[in-house]
Order: C-alpha cells, then structure tokens, then sequence
C-alpha cells in the first residue's frame, strides 16, 4: 500500500512542476501528462482522457521526431505555440516509456538529470532514507557539501541529513542549529533578501551579511566567479501554502564556481520538488500515522462497546490511552459536580511495585482554575509539572515526590457533563503533543458513549435485579405471616439484596424501639436493646427525623451514635424509616463493615422502596398475630359460651318445663306443690317447703312441701313462724336468695324441732309485683349440698313460681271482677235502654250531631217538632237543616259550623239559645258541643216547641200593660188626692188626719212601684226593652247618684258614709244612659235601704281592657249564703225583718241583672250575713275604631 | 198669670189637677176630652202650657196635639202630656205628636209644678 501510495504522490508531485511531462508507451499512447504538459499543449487537463500521442502533439511529424532517442526538438503545437521538447526512452516497473519533457522555447534549458534521478526517490518508502536520497541527489548534481534540515511547525528542527560532512562536524552542526525564532528571522532579514535569486538565497562572501554572521574575510578570490569558502548558498523548502518547512544548504561545488544562473534554477527545481517529497512523504507518514491511531481507535472501540460493565470500560480506556501516548499510569476520577470534589475511580501504573489508590477516595484540587479548563470548557490539556510547578489536583501515589513528568487531563463527557477526568502521566519530560491530546480526547470520546451505554446497563440490570430480588422477597413474605420468620426474612434478604454486611430491625412499641431482628454482623448481639423514641442522640433517630431514607458513610467519622453490635467496625450505615397507615412502626438499618462509602443516594431510594414493602410485610404479620389471638380468644370464649348455653339451655328446659306444669293449672296448692317437685329435680334436696306470709297472722303458712310422707291435708299449715323470724323472715327482709352451707354455723337458721336434721338450706324469696309473698326453701341433711349454679336456677323457677301464685291468684280475682262487670254491663244495657225511652219519650227534640256535623241521634219529639221525618234527619249533616229554616236557622247552623271548624278553640261551658220560628211555630234551641278533654265530639240541640209560651208571654204582657194602666189611673187619684190635701189645699189637717194621709199616700207609692216594676219586667221579658247604646261617662252617672243617695240621706234623716274610689281615666263605656242610671240608682238604693244609720257606701270603679267594673258596697245586714242567688228571682224578699221593714217588690235586682245582661255584662254579689254586700257588675267599654272608615 | 188648659176625661183627676195647679198659683182651664181641648185652645190661643191625657173620648191625646201643632194660632202652645201608659212606644208617640214632656200617673204635684215651671222657662 505505501508503495502505491508514494507512487501516487510522485504523480502530484510532477503536477506542481512547470514543466510539462509527458509519459508514451511505445504504441504511441500517452499514459501519463502532468498539469503544465497539458496547459502547454492547450488540452484540457483531464486525467482520465488519455489521447493518442500524435493527437497530443497535433502531428504525426513531431511523434516521429520525438521517437527518436534521444532527442530535443521544437514542436508546433495545435493552438499555434512554438515549445521545446526532450524525449528519452525509460525503463518502468511496466516495461519501456518514453519520457517528454515539454518547455516554453523561452525557457532556458536546464540539467534534467539529477530531477530525472528524483524519480527514483520515490522508490524509497523510508522517510530518513528518501531524505538522504535527496541529499545525495544534490550531491551528484556537483555539491560535494550538502545539509538538508526539517523544522516542524513550530520550526523546530526534526531532521538534519548531510552528505559529505564528517559525523563530527554533523553533530556540531546539530548543536548549534538555528533557534525557531531566529530561524524564521533569518528569511525575513531586510539584508538577507538582496540574496535572493527566485527561490534561492546566495550570500558571497564578501557581503556585508556574511562578514557579520559568517565572519567571512571578504574577497579572497581575484576571480569572482569562482565560490569562495565563506560563500552561503541555501534554499529554503516551501510546503503547501509557502510553509516554511526545511533549508537546503550546498557548499563545495564540484567545478569550484559560483552558481550560475541556470544553476540556481536547477536548484531551485531540485527544491521544489524536495519540498514536495517531503510534504508528501510527511503526509503519507501523517496518513499512516492517521490510519494507526484509526486502528488504535477502531480496537480501542471494539474494546470499548464489547463490554457493559463500567469497570472493564474504565479499565479499557485507561489501558487504551496508556499505549496511545506511551504513558506510565493514569487515573480516572469521577467529578462529583455537587461536592466539587474528585473521587477516584481507577487508577493505574505499569510499575506493579508502587501503591494504587483505592476507588472512592476523594482526591484534594489543588488548582481549581486549571481544572476548570477541563471540568467546564471541556478541553484536554497537557502539562509538564517539575519541581517548579505545583499540579492541578493531588498527585496519584505511586508518583514519587519531586519526579518530573508529564501530564494529560481529559474530561470524559456524559450526557454534555464532565463525568470523569482522566489524569495520563508520562515520567520525565516526554512530551505529550496536541496531536496525542486529539487522540486521547477521541478515546475518551469512544468511551463516553460506551460509558454511557455501560451505566445505562448497569442501571438497568441494578433495577431490574434490584426488582427481582424485590419480587423474590415480596413473593417469600407472602408465604409467611409468622412475624419472627418474616423478620428473619427481612434482614437475610436484606444482607442478599443490598451486599451488605449486616441488617438490623428496630422495631418501635410504645415510644420504644426494641431491637427485633437482625441478620450478618453482630446478629447475636442485637438482642434486649432499646432505644427511647426521645433519644436525639442516635442513628435512628435521625433516621426518625429525617423522615426519609438516610445513609452515613465515613461512620467512624460521626459524631452520632450509632447502637448497633460492635460499632467500631461499622464503616457505612443506612436506615430507611418503616411506616404503615402513616405510622412509624420501625426502622431498618443496612451496615457495612468494609466500605466507607458505600452508600449513595440510589441505594436510598431503593432501600427506602424495599422498606415500603418491608413495613407492610410487618404490619400484616403483627394483623396476622393479632388476628391469631383474637381468634383464640375467640375460641376460648366460644367454648366458655358454649359451656354456658348448654347449662343455660338445661336450665332454661327445666324452666321451660316448670312454666308448662305451672301453666297448665290455674289451681293455687297443684301448682306449687307440682313447682317444688320440678324444682327438685335439679336441687335433688331430701325435702323442701313453699311458705307464703299470711297477711292476717303476719306468719308463715307451709302452703307446699316436698316430702310424701308430710303431704299437706288443709291448703295450709301455720308454720309458727313469724315474718321476721328464722331464715324465711331474714330472705323476707332482704329479698335476696341464699344458701346455707351448714345450718349449725349460721345465726339466721332458727331450728325447730321439724327442721332439727337439715344440714344445709337453699332459699329463694318469691316475689311479684316487688312484693315478697313468701318463700321456697329446699333442705338437705348433708351440708354443703347446695350449689350457686343450683341457686341461680332455683331462682328463675321461683320467679315462675312467684308468678304462677300470681296467676291463680289474679285469675280469683279477675273471674270476680268478670262477674261483677257481668252484673254492672246487664245494669248498664237495662239503663241504655231506659235512657233510649226517656230520651224518646221526652217532649224536647234532642238531636245529636258528630264532629263532621252528621246526625246520629234524632228522637221523635225532635222529629215532630221540626215537621221532618227521622230518617230524613239520621246520618244526613246537620247543616242541610239551614235550607229548611232559612234565616232563622242562621245562627244555630254558623255556631255548628264555627264549632265544627275551631272545634280546639271552643270554651267549656258554652252554649247557644236561640228561638226559631218555624211556620206558625216557635222552638227554642239549646245548642252545646259535646267536648271531653278539650276535643270534640260534636254537638247536642234541644229543640223544644215554645209556640205556646211565646203566645202566653204575649198575653201577659198585653195583660200587665192594661192592668198597669187601669192601676194607675185610680192610683193617680188615691195619691193626688192625698198630697193635696197634705199640701193644705183643703185646709188645716189635724196630726191624726196627716198621719192617715201619708198611710195612704206610702201604699200608693208601693203600688205604683210596684205597677213600674211589673212593666219594666214585663218589657224586658217580652223584648220591648230596647237599648240606646251611647258612649257614657261612668264617674259623671256615679256623681249623680252620690248626689241622689245625699238626697236621701238629707230626707230621711239617715246619716250615711258615702265614698267613692275610681280609677282616674276610666274609659268610656257604650250603654244606654237611662238603663245604666237605674241600675246604679237600684244598687244604691238597697244598699241604703238596708245599711243601718252611720253605716258607710262605697262606690268603686275600675278598667280592665275591655270593660269597666262598677262595685256597690256596703257595711249593712248582708245576704246569707242560702239566698244569695235567690235575691235575683221575681219577688223573693228575705225572710228577715230587716228586709221586710223596706218596702220593695222583690223585683229591683230581677231587673237589674237582666239590665246588665242586655248590656253584654254581669252581675256578681259578695255578702256575708251581717257584715255586708258588694254588688259588682260590668259593662264594656267603648272600642275606638282605628280605622276611620 | 200662667194660663194652663187641662184636658183630661175622668173627672177625678181633672179636678185634682185644676185644685193642685190653682194651690200652685196657676190660672187653669179645662176639657173634657181632646177634641174640647183643641177648640178651646183655638179659640182662646193665650195659653200658655196644655197638659193632655192620652187615652181620651172623641180625640185622644195624640190626634188633639197634631191638631194643636198644625195650627199655626196653636202651635207654639207647649203640650205636656199626662198619661197612665208609661210604655216606652207610647211616649215616642207623643213626644213625635210635638209634645214638649211626658208625666207619668201617678204623679207628685211638686213634679209636676216642677216640670211646667221647665217647659214655661224654655
């Protein structure tokens, strides 16, 4: 391949040329023209169009004259231009060609020769030897002195090649070559350039220049074309883009002459077309070295992405790198961003001898700004670091102190993040170049991705291991509920999962945590430890209250404590709190005895997602625990509960069969004798008894007993025992059941000589209604016979038998009572039945209406008197009567129906009486509700046909008005005549005359009062009394009958208190003024009348909202009880003579109460016989109508 | 003077009304029923009060009163009426006839000299 490929460039190299180059086989084909043989021919310089040589060169004459070897001729060529050719025939690796080398005929001729040995350079693959190939070359050109240099591009010399030089005047030279610098000065010296002859520089001698630097000695040669010793003839070598890359110096020409122009040109050629050698051969070298350090990358890579594993690609990196540069040993840190600190992750150094740096350690910078190059710009960067310059970060160990060396940085980049920096030394002052850096940085490219992918899998195969190893737990818990295997499985799995080298659980109860499990290091110690909820100061509680999963690396190095077995030796610590239903309930710690930092923020995340599961694992099996005794509690209970029932179901079959004996008979001595036998059964006592307390004796009766041979003949026996005596007073006392264990050690066993040999008593009080009514006791002749489950049972049977007693005895005493309410329904049906006639025989109608109004009851009188059928009355509403009676029916029927619909509102004792005029006929109407309790029940009309009374009453009133006039016409004369002749008119009466007289004229005055009371009784009863109702003022009317009762007083001589007591601003009342002053003139008139002298009258008035209350009172005879309310019928006098002394019709108060009464109002009487009366009655007061419509 | 006509059908009371009337100091005149009373008072329109029974022959008390009110010689005489019938309907009546009082029989001569003495002063 290089052989090609120097080939290859030889080809370019003669297209930079100036001279054109034609290549012909011997057929006449060109097989080969360069760029200026085809710009001289004025052909398009296409490579691939080859053409035939005749074409070429346009005729076939100048073929033949090239053809012929060798040989230099003038060509016409086709676009007019006249140009020299050389032709020579040549061997080739492919057989014989002729060679043309074509010129501009002004080009002066020059030596081919050594060009034409150029060519076979190229045959060299060697750069040092193409380079002494050259020298050489330039050699047999006529130099016998000739110095090639190379400087890099920093012009720094690489290469030095002589020819004719000793090896000891070459290392001379060696020594004291030209610095970069002033190298570079050298050609552009102002002075050096007057040299300059095309490309070449030839400083004589004699120059200024040399005389300076070459301490030259000026002209020592008469003939100046001759070379002199001092004599500089050099040419520099251009590279691509006129780079300074190298200097040809020649010295010593073989023919001792000073070039001559064409010689200068040859050169100059010669150069050229060394530079081109050489910059092709350093490019082929640079491609080689390329295509190197692509394989190095291509291996590098394969290494690279073979592997997952973070370590090995580390390691392949590393390793990589160490043979790319040559270094010695590297180390790569991770740069934790965070932290701003460097941790180392690998670290390397061929010297097996030296000590490595453990992975984790954290690595002090020393010199953050130069790694911040690195670290943030991301830029490779190489250094030498001797005594005199201090490193970046703190230097790998296995460096030994003040050692020279240099260095690479090189980030290595993830995801546009410095994740790591490489550190690559090399010992001593090798120097590391930009072009090893581009490697490295391209290695370090490679591995980030690999990297990227080896931490990608490794995360994911963690997670997925992780996962795994979770399901396998999760799967293992759940086949488990015993807390201690769950425990146990816990921490071993933990020690599994994790890697680490002991798991501990705490588990808290109580504000307690109470070491519960562990597994690993120190598991038998972890045993019987607490720790206090309260306790700051520990691992776990800050575990408690971070809340959140927690490591400790560096342990050793903490100030917290850390209560787990054989704390010195714990490097790294975990806890992650264990929570269920949000309650703490533990915690689980993870140690590690080896590694100081173990831990990271994912093992947190992972052992808090395994504490998750780990909590609820615990909680189901503390349920599970739970659950567990609950459950033999449960059992337990139900056993116990069983054992119960079935006692209880014994005893509730014997109850039961007590209550079917004790039900079946009503008969008092059967069924307690039957009661104590049952009873029995379960107390298997030698004998019992059933005492009842007699009420009358205040003793105990025997009433049953359980032995044969003392069966009761009588229903009863007297047991002599008192209520308060002996064992059966005591439970009477304190209604409570009782065992005696033994009769001979209990003070309330009274023995009588029946009862001597009973060892042991079980009693029970017989009780109902609260009331003991006896007692059962049961006797035995061992003692402890008895037991409590035995009392308990005796007990609810005595409660049966308690109430059989009952029973029958309820059942003596209802069957009496039956037969009594037999005697009283028969009484009460004989009476219905009688009240049926008397209600149908009445003369009233009666008729009963519900509270819907419809009729129930209507007798015949009813019927009859309302001339409608009965069976057109019963069940039909009362209200449809309203159509019959029209107005007069009005309302009887608007009361029924405001009952009806206020039927609560309806005040006791209410009525209506009203009349109806039916045809011809008149009926009075009584109408009542009929309420119990306040509800209604509906309503009661009396109906009685009072056509008859009305016509009577009319008759008497007719009657009374004709008589009272007829009376009083005689009466006016008798009365008349008298006061005129006591007024003299007849002249002078003698004493006895005037006493007769006023006899007659005191009779006349009775009569005629009389005669207006009649008529007053009369109007009203027949309602002729109308009223002129006006707003009166009492106090006025009163004052006016102060004034007439002081008349009286005056007249009669009869000196009399009067008084009057009213409430300022009494109301207005509305009465009629007439009526109202009769009434007060009445009252006070008969309490004159029948007040001794100097007695006293009181007339008091008073409001209440509604009405004003006028009292009469008096200090005088009094009314006794009896006739209190006789006082107000027609024409009753008291039978006393003090009344009777005052003349009076007995009609006054008669009057006045109906009086009142028409007013709306009342008339009340307070009396005590002898002490006095007060008289009060009411009349209502005006009500101001607001509205003044 | 006071001139007074009475009309009055039994004698008894006349008489007793005339003597009571003349012991009082008045100049009294007389009829024996309403009819008389009405022509009396026409003919001789100087009296000053008329007392009237009610239930008398010819013309009661009532008719002899309108008749008095509707003559324009006789209608501003006041008439007092002198009656056994005390019911309430029969004093409207008269007092509608243009009556001026109403006295009930029996009646007490001061009450009565009283009564005139207030119908006069009006």
């Amino acid at each position: 391949m290089e052989k090609e490929l120097t080939s290859a460039i030889t080809w370019n190299v003669f297209d930079d040329l100036s001279d054109g180059i034609l290549l012909v086989d011997p057929a006449g084909h060109v097989v080969y023209r360069n760029q200026a043989a085809s710009s001289l021919l004025g052909l398009s310089h296409q490579v691939d169009l080859l053409h035939e040589v005749n074409q070429v060169l346009a005729s076939d004459d100048n073929w033949s004259e090239l053809k012929k070897w060798p040989s230099a001729s003038l060509l016409h060529t086709s676009n007019g231009r006249i140009i020299e050719a050389q032709s020579r025939w040549q061997d080739g690796p492919d057989g014989r060609f002729l060679q043309i080398i074509l010129r501009p005929t002004h080009a002066e001729p020059l030596t081919i020769e050594p060009l034409l040995a150029l060519t076979q350079i190229n045959q060299e693959t060697d750069f040092e030897k193409q380079l002494q190939a050259l020298a050489d070359g330039l050699h047999a050109t006529g130099w016998q002195r000739v110095v090639i240099t190379l400087r890099d591009d920093a012009f720094h010399p690489t290469h030095l090649i002589t020819t004719g030089i000793s090896p000891a005047e070459k290392t001379e030279l060696e020594k004291n070559l030209i610095p970069p610098q002033a190298w570079l000065a050298l050609f552009q010296n102002a002075d050096m350039q007057k040299y300059r002859q095309g490309q070449c520089y030839f400083v004589p001698a004699e120059s200024h220049w040399s005389q300076t630097y070459l301490q030259a000695s000026g002209q020592q040669n008469a003939d100046s074309t001759l070379w002199q010793a001092k004599d500089v003839l050099c040419v520099p070598l251009y590279g691509r883009q006129q780079k300074l890359i190298g200097l040809v110096g020649l010295d010593n020409p073989s023919n001792g002459r000073r070039p001559d122009k064409r010689t200068l040109q040859t050169i100059e050629l010669y150069a050229q077309f060394a530079a081109s050698l050489i910059e092709n051969s350093r490019l082929v070298q640079e491609t080689v070295d390329r295509s190197q350090e692509f394989e190095l990358l291509l291996t590098a890579s394969n290494d690279l992405s073979s592997s997952l594993e973070k370590e090995t690609v580390l390691s392949a990196l590393g390793r990589h790198m160490l043979n790319a540069i040559d270094a010695d040993g590297y180390t790569i840190y991770e740069w934790q961003t965070a932290a701003e600190k460097l941790v180392v992750l690998k670290d390397y150094t061929r010297r097996h001898s030296l000590s490595r740096q453990t992975p984790g350690t954290a690595v002090p910078v020393t010199n953050l700004d130069l790694l911040e190059t690195v670290l943030i710009d991301k830029q490779p960067l190489t250094f030498a670091i001797s005594k005199s310059r201090t490193p970046p970060l703190a230097e790998p160990t296995w460096l030994q102190p003040g050692q020279p060396y240099t260095c690479a940085l090189l980030p290595l980049i993830l995801d546009d993040e410095t994740y790591a920096v490489i550190l690559l030394v090399k010992y001593g002052q090798k120097e590391i170049t930009h072009r090893d850096l581009r490697l490295l940085a391209a290695l370090a490219n490679q591995a980030s991705t690999a990297l990227e992918t080896a931490l990608l899998f490794e995360d994911t195969y963690e997670r997925e291991r992780f996962y795994g190893a979770m399901g396998n737990v999760s799967l293992a818990l759940s086949y488990t509920l015993d807390r201690h295997a769950v425990l146990s499985l816990i921490c071993t799995e933990s020690l599994r999962i994790f890697n680490i080298h002991g798991a501990y659980i705490w588990q808290l109860d109580n504000d307690t945590f109470t070491s519960s499990a562990a597994k690993g290091h120190g598991e038998e110690l972890f045993v019987n430890q607490f720790i206090p909820l309260a306790d700051p100061t520990t691992f776990v509680a800050h575990v408690v209250r971070t809340g959140l999963g927690v490591f400790l690396n560096n342990a050793q190095q903490s100030q917290m404590e850390i209560r787990l077995p054989q704390p010195e030796k714990i490097q790294a610590l975990l806890g992650v709190p264990l929570e269920a239903e949000g309650n703490l309930i533990g915690v689980l710690l993870l140690a590690d005895t080896e590694n100081p930092h173990r831990f990271t923020d994912r093992d947190v995340t992972q052992v808090t997602t395994f504490g998750v599961q780990v909590a609820s694992a615990l909680q189901n099996a503390k349920l599970f625990e739970e659950l567990h005794q609950l459950n033999e509690e449960l059992d337990m209970r139900v056993a116990a509960r069983t054992h119960e029932l079935n006692e209880e179901s014994n005893r509730v079959k014997v109850l039961l069969r007590i209550n079917t004996e004790l039900s079946a008979s009503l008969d008092q001595d059967r069924v307690l004798t039957k009661a104590l036998d049952l009873v029995n059964e379960v107390a298997s006592a030698t004998d019992g008894a059933i005492l009842l307390l007699n009420q009358e004796t205040n003793e105990f009766d025997f009433r049953a007993t359980l032995n044969k041979e003392k069966q009761l003949t009588h229903r009863s026996i007297p047991s002599g025992l008192k209520r308060d005596e002996g064992l059966a007073g005591w439970m009477l006392q304190n209604r409570t059941a009782v065992i005696v264990y033994d009769t001979k050690q209990d003070p309330r066993w009274l023995e009588l000589p029946t009862s001597s040999t009973y060892r042991s008593v079980l009693g029970v009080p017989l009780i109902t209604n609260e009331e003991v009514m006896g007692v059962l006791l049961l006797f035995h002749t061992d003692p402890n016979a008895f037991t409590t489950q035995q009392l308990e049972l005796v007990e609810a049977a005595a409660i049966q038998v308690a109430n059989a007693i009952n029973n029958a005895s309820l059942y003596n005493l209802i069957f009496d009572q039956a037969d009594q309410l037999g005697t009283i329904l028969r009484g009460e049906i004989i009476q219905k039945a009688n009240l049926q006639a008397i209600l149908e025989s009445i003369a009233d109608g009666v008729i009963v209406a519900n509270n819907k109004n419809e009729i129930e009851i209507a007798n015949a009188s009813a019927s009859k008197i309302l001339a409608i059928p009965r069976q057109q009355l019963i069940g039909k509403p009362i209200n449809q009567l309203l159509g019959v009676y029209g107005q007069f029916g009005d309302t009887w029927m608007s009361t029924i129906n405001d009952w009806a619909k206020n039927s609560d509102q309806i005040p006791q004792g209410i009525y209506l009486a009203d009349q109806l005029a039916i045809e011809e006929k008149y009926v009075s109407i009584h109408l009542s509700p009929v309420l119990s309790e306040s509800n209604f029940f509906g309503t009661v009309s009396i109906f009685r046909d009072i056509t008859k009374d009305v016509e009577v009453d009319r008759l008497k009133s007719e009657f009374v008005s004709t008589v009272s006039h007829e009376l009083r016409t005689p009466m006016t004369s008798i009365k008349g005549y008298a006061d005129l002749m006591l007024m003299g008119a007849a002249g002078q009466l003698t004493d006895s005359q005037i006493r007769y007289l006023k006899v007659i004229k005191s009779n006349a005055d009775r009569l005629h009062d009389l005669v207006n009371d009649l008529l007053n009784i009369s109007r009203i009863e027949t309602g002729k009394t109308t009223l002129d109702l006006r707003p009166l003022d009492i106090p006025q009317i009163i004052e006016q009958t102060v004034g007439h009762l002081h008349g009286r007083i005056q007249h009669e001589e009869k000196p009399m208190v009067i008084k009057t007591e009213i409430t300022p601003g009494l109301p207005l009342v509305n009465a009629d003024h007439t009526r109202v002053t009769q009434i007060l003139t009445n009252l006070v008139d008969n309490a004159f009348n029948y007040t001794p002298a100097n007695g006293q009258i009181t007339i008091h008035a008073r409001a209440t909202e509604a009405h004003v209350y006028i009292s009469i009172s008096d200090n005088g005879i009094g009314i006794s009880k009896e006739n209190r309310e006789k006082i107000f019928d027609r024409f009753f006098r008291a039978d006393d003579e003090a009344v009777q002394k005052v003349s009076g019709t007995g009609l006054g108060l008669a009057i006045v109460r109906s009086l009142i009464e028409m007013h709306g109002g009342y008339l009340q009487v307070e009396s005590e016989l002898g002490k006095g009366s007060t008289f009060t009655f009411n009349l209502p007061v005006v009500i101001e109508d607001s509205d003044p419509t | 003077m006071t001139n007074i006509l009475i009309a009055e059908d039994d004698n008894d009371i006349r008489e007793l009304i005339i003597l009571t009337l003349r012991f009082h100091g008045f100049t009294v005149d007389s009829a024996e029923d309403g009819l008389a009373a009405v022509e009396k008072a026409q003919n001789n329109p100087h009296y000053d009060v008329i007392l009237m029974d009610v239930r008398m022959p010819r013309m009661t008390g009532y008719q002899a009163c309108r008749a008095l009110k509707e003559n324009e010689q006789t209608k501003n005489i006041p008439v007092i009426f002198l009656s056994a019938k005390g019911q309430e309907q029969e004093i409207q009546t008269g007092i509608e006839a243009g009556a001026s009082d109403y006295i009930l029989k029996p009646f007490a001569p001061d009450d009565l000299v009283k009564k005139i003495q207030r119908v006069l002063n009006k």
